[in-house]
């Protein structure tokens, strides 16, 4: 691509009425919100898929990413990817998993013989589903007769095959404790050598796939021991959010936990929930 | 007063006793009853007893055994139930009851003793005979007895009724007089109290806490409203702040709304601008290559000048001895033409000698001299000219030599400059490197700063829920009409079972990933060597082939298309490469799991 194309398509304007037809599509098939407020961001954000692809205006390029030849060359995914938000990080708002090690574990039965189910739904590129594994591993190196099978989801293909590939930037452990560092991670050697990735035990422990939140789940009801879902219902609208609390408090078990991020509330969207704790919740039967 | 309503009391009193007296009466006289019922009856079966005796002797032995029957019965009788109401009289009688029976068995163990043939025997018979008659009449009598009592008693009790019913109705008549006094009298004194205080609380439970008890009085209740009061106060101090805080909140969170939003934008625009900026990187990277390589055909040239100049120089001295070389030929002509100048004038001479013979000869030699003369002429101007020629020359080759030094500096400088140029394309690509990087940062910040967006706008709202929850409560009087709690929304009760989750139960992940991971093959988006034409033709025609009836034209639009998606190769690399890794499409809902996974594990070693 020469110089004076990439400027022409850094200097494009993403009008009024394409992004009325951008938030429409995310509202109609993904149940998430994007507030007029956004138009800057995902004018910033396309602009890189029209460099990619070499479409040079905005227009075009929606009635390709969306025409049956978007879905199947994969750029309707690449433009979800980038219309969506991946924020995450190791042992992110650690209360929560304080709270998973003091509170939960003590109580889950010694003598149980299924495993302990556990969901990261909207698990973004991996981060938070990997530190439950961690949580939940060194549970079980002193709890012997312990099992557990870890389910995350997300809606956006890269970022779970990123968090299904487990490897990431050598900053995002910096602030993790360094002996579970140690003992989970391994070092990048050469050419990735500020590359990081999750050891394959860990890595075998959680099951990723690609998932809708408005779309129907492939869990049983009452199956789940705990569900985190943080920081991920605040780009729903709020029927969509109602409708997915709705569905997740139903595959929790009776008596299982229900986390959203610290600062969100649920207790409004639905009966069958008691908090317990700050944004985190119980089910009752 | 007080005394009519004590002798009120004790009338009311006398009246409940009576009646109480009455029904012990009639619960003693109906148990007395039944219990002189049962003896009669047993009484009455001893006589029955007796006809038979003459007939057989076993039935004193039932005597006995039915009259201690009977005196068990009645020494239980103190345990039973109805046994206190019973008066002394009938108590005395049953005594004096228990006595025949102990001689009626007396008499049937004498029976007893005696053979039916001996002459004792109908004596003795009769003696037994009279005793349970004895018995009976006794019980007839106290049963009699009875009865005459409780007819006296029952009449006296009329008696009394009579008596007590004429005060009753004036007392009854006065009671309920001056029931109506008291309430008129407690109603007018309390009333306004209780009623001035249900205002005041109804007015705080609709959350008025400007509201004001207007009761002032000593009273217990005047003390409920001094204390409701106090409660009020301290409520709506706790309530004042509560809303100022929650107030303050909500202005605080919509500025950190703001804030956010002009941060999130903020970091969108640096993120457009980076991108922008790695552009322009990219392409100054280009040209500071190009700039290079042009560099480089610079040095070339200059070599090719050099040799050129050295070439020349050297051209220049051989000229320069062949110009010198011709000047000594020069000289030679010079000396031939004077030596024939000498010989043209001996030849005059002799000429001259030869007189008139000689004339003929005399002018050929003047024209030999001039023609010698001429020759010298131009052999010293020649020798003038070589002379000059040899001297430029000469200053010429001097030049050249010169010019080899600065030659030989351009050549090092345009070589310097080309080395410079290899460096800068270096520092550039370390520098569009770092704003590679800078631009995942940017990101990074553009994606957290759109998150903070998006939690303080949930801040927002908890602070305008929290402010409407407070609002409930008004401190002034100013505030408009009370609103309600506008957060009650409906909770989704209505749960409905319409997604059948049994025919997505986990138990089919496996299968449905099998079947969705082979549909997913013919996508052609291989594993191993993304970017050559050729494995798109064959997977082209793989597609072509599972797909049957599909045109191949078709297929090969969508993988034009697809060929653009994909993100330009940056740089050759290995083939299991870390970054490209993540771009695979996969199907939905279904359990990701690729076999080379693992393989990325060789790229890495343990920490230590």
């Amino acid at each position: 691509m020469s110089y004076s194309d990439a400027v022409n398509i850094y200097s494009q304007q993403l009008s009024e009425a394409e992004f009325k037809r951008i938030q429409t599509f995310m509202l109609d098939s993904l149940g998430i919100k994007l507030s007029p407020i956004k138009i800057v961001m995902v004018n910033s954000r396309l602009i890189k898929r029209l460099k990619c692809t070499g479409i040079t205006n905005f227009k075009d390029y929606l009635d390709y990413a969306m025409s049956p030849e978007g879905k199947k060359s994969g750029e309707y995914e690449c433009m979800i990817d980038e219309l969506t938000t991946h924020k995450t990080e190791f042992f992110r708002e650690s209360e929560h998993f304080n709270f998973l090690r003091e509170k939960i574990l003590p109580n889950v039965k010694a003598d149980r013989f299924d495993q302990f189910k556990i969901w990261s739904a909207g698990c973004s590129t991996g981060e938070e589903a990997y530190t439950m594994a961690m949580t939940l591993s060194e549970f079980q190196l002193v709890n012997t007769g312990f099992d557990y099978i870890i389910y995350a989801t997300d809606i956006s293909n890269a970022s779970v095959m990123k968090a299904f590939r487990a490897i990431y930037n050598k900053e995002t452990v910096r602030s993790v404790n360094q002996n579970l560092v140690k003992k989970y991670f391994l070092a990048g050697k050469d050419d990735n050598e500020n590359k990081i990735r999750v050891v394959k035990n860990l890595r075998e422990k959680v099951h990723f796939s690609i998932l809708n939140l408005v779309d129907d789940y492939f869990f049983q009801n009452n199956s789940l021991d705990v569900v985190f879902c943080r920081n991920t219902l605040i780009y729903f609208d709020d029927q969509s959010k109602r409708e997915v609390v709705r569905k997740l408090i139903e595959k929790v078990k009776p008596g299982g936990y229900f986390f959203v991020g610290l600062s969100e509330t649920v207790t409004q969207y639905s009966t069958a929930i008691k908090q317990v704790s700050p944004s985190v919740y119980v089910k009752i039967s | 007063m007080v005394g009519f309503v004590f002798f009120n009391f004790l009338a009311g009193k006398g009246i409940n006793q009576l009646v109480k007296d009455n029904d012990d009466f009639q619960n003693g006289q109906i148990y007395v009853n039944n219990v002189l019922q049962e003896l009669i009856d047993e009484s009455n079966s001893l006589s029955t007893l007796l006809n038979s005796i003459f007939l057989e002797k076993a039935t004193t032995e039932s005597i006995k055994n039915k009259v201690s029957g009977l005196r068990s019965f009645i020494r239980e009788l103190p345990s039973g139930a109805g046994y206190s109401t019973i008066s002394d009289d009938v108590i005395r009688d049953i005594a004096s009851i228990s006595l025949t029976l102990d001689e009626i068995y007396r008499n049937a163990e004498t029976l007893g003793g005696i053979e039916k043939e001996n002459a004792q025997f109908p004596q003795q018979a009769s003696l037994l005979s009279q005793s349970i008659e004895k018995l009976n009449d006794q019980l007839s009598g106290l049963l009699k007895s009875q009865n005459i009592a409780a007819a006296e008693y029952l009449n006296n009790i009329g008696l009394l009724k009579k008596a007590i019913k004429g005060g009753m109705i004036l007392r009854t008549s006065f009671i309920f007089l001056l029931v109506i006094l008291v309430y008129v009298y407690i109603m007018r004194r309390l009333g306004s109290s209780i009623r001035k205080t249900l205002k005041f609380t109804e007015q705080l439970a609709q959350g008025n806490l400007f509201a004001k008890s207007e009761l002032q009085s000593e009273d217990e209740i005047g003390m409920i409203n001094a204390s409701l009061e106090e409660l009020k106060n301290k409520f709506k101090s706790v309530i004042s702040s509560l809303l100022e805080i929650s107030q303050n909140i909500e202005v605080a969170s919509n500025e950190f709304r703001s804030g956010s939003q002009v941060i999130s934008d903020g970091a969108n625009d640096q993120a457009a601008a980076s991108a922008e900026i790695s552009a322009a990187m990219d392409q100054i990277s280009s040209m500071q290559k190009q700039l290079s390589s042009d560099a480089h055909k610079t040095d070339d040239i200059a070599k090719m000048a050099f040799n050129g100049i050295i070439q020349g120089a050297e051209s220049v001295e051989n000229a320069l001895t062949v110009i010198e070389e011709i000047a000594q030929k020069n000289s030679v002509i010079s000396e031939i033409s004077y030596q024939t100048k000498i010989l043209s004038i001996n030849a005059s001479v002799e000429a001259a000698r030869a007189a008139e013979m000689g004339r003929g000869f005399a002018v050929v030699a003047e024209e030999v001299k001039r023609l010698a003369e001429s020759s010298q002429q131009s052999a010293s101007e020649i020798s003038k000219v070589s002379k000059k020629g040899v001297n430029i020359t000469r200053e010429s080759a001097i030049e050249l030599r010169n010019l080899v030094p600065e030659f030989q500096k351009t050549s090092e400088l345009v070589n310097e400059i080309a080395k410079a140029g290899e460096e800068n394309v270096i520092t550039l690509d370390q520098i569009s490197l770092t704003i590679h990087e800078l631009n995942n940062i940017i990101q990074q910040n553009a994606s957290s700063s759109e998150e903070l967006t998006a939690s303080s706008e949930e801040l927002v709202r908890l602070a305008e829920s929290l402010n409407s929850l407070v609002g409930f409560f008004k401190i002034e009087e100013e505030s408009n009409a009370i609103s309600q709690s506008s957060d009650q929304q409906e909770v989704g009760n209505d749960v409905d079972d319409q997604f059948a989750d049994d025919k997505n139960s986990y138990s089919n992940w496996g299968n449905q990933y099998n079947e969705k991971s082979s549909d997913h093959v013919s996508f052609s988006f291989d594993d191993d060597e993304p970017n050559t034409i050729l494995s798109e033709m064959k997977s082209v025609e793989v597609d072509a082939s599972l797909s049957g009836s599909e045109p191949v034209l078709e297929e090969m639009e969508v993988l034009f298309a697809e060929k653009q998606v994909k993100p330009s190769p940056k740089s050759a690399r290995k083939s299991s490469n870390i970054d490209d890794s993540i771009t695979k499409p996969m199907a939905k809902g279904v359990r990701i799991n690729l076999s080379d996974n693992d393989n990325f594990d060789d790229q890495f070693e343990k920490i230590r």
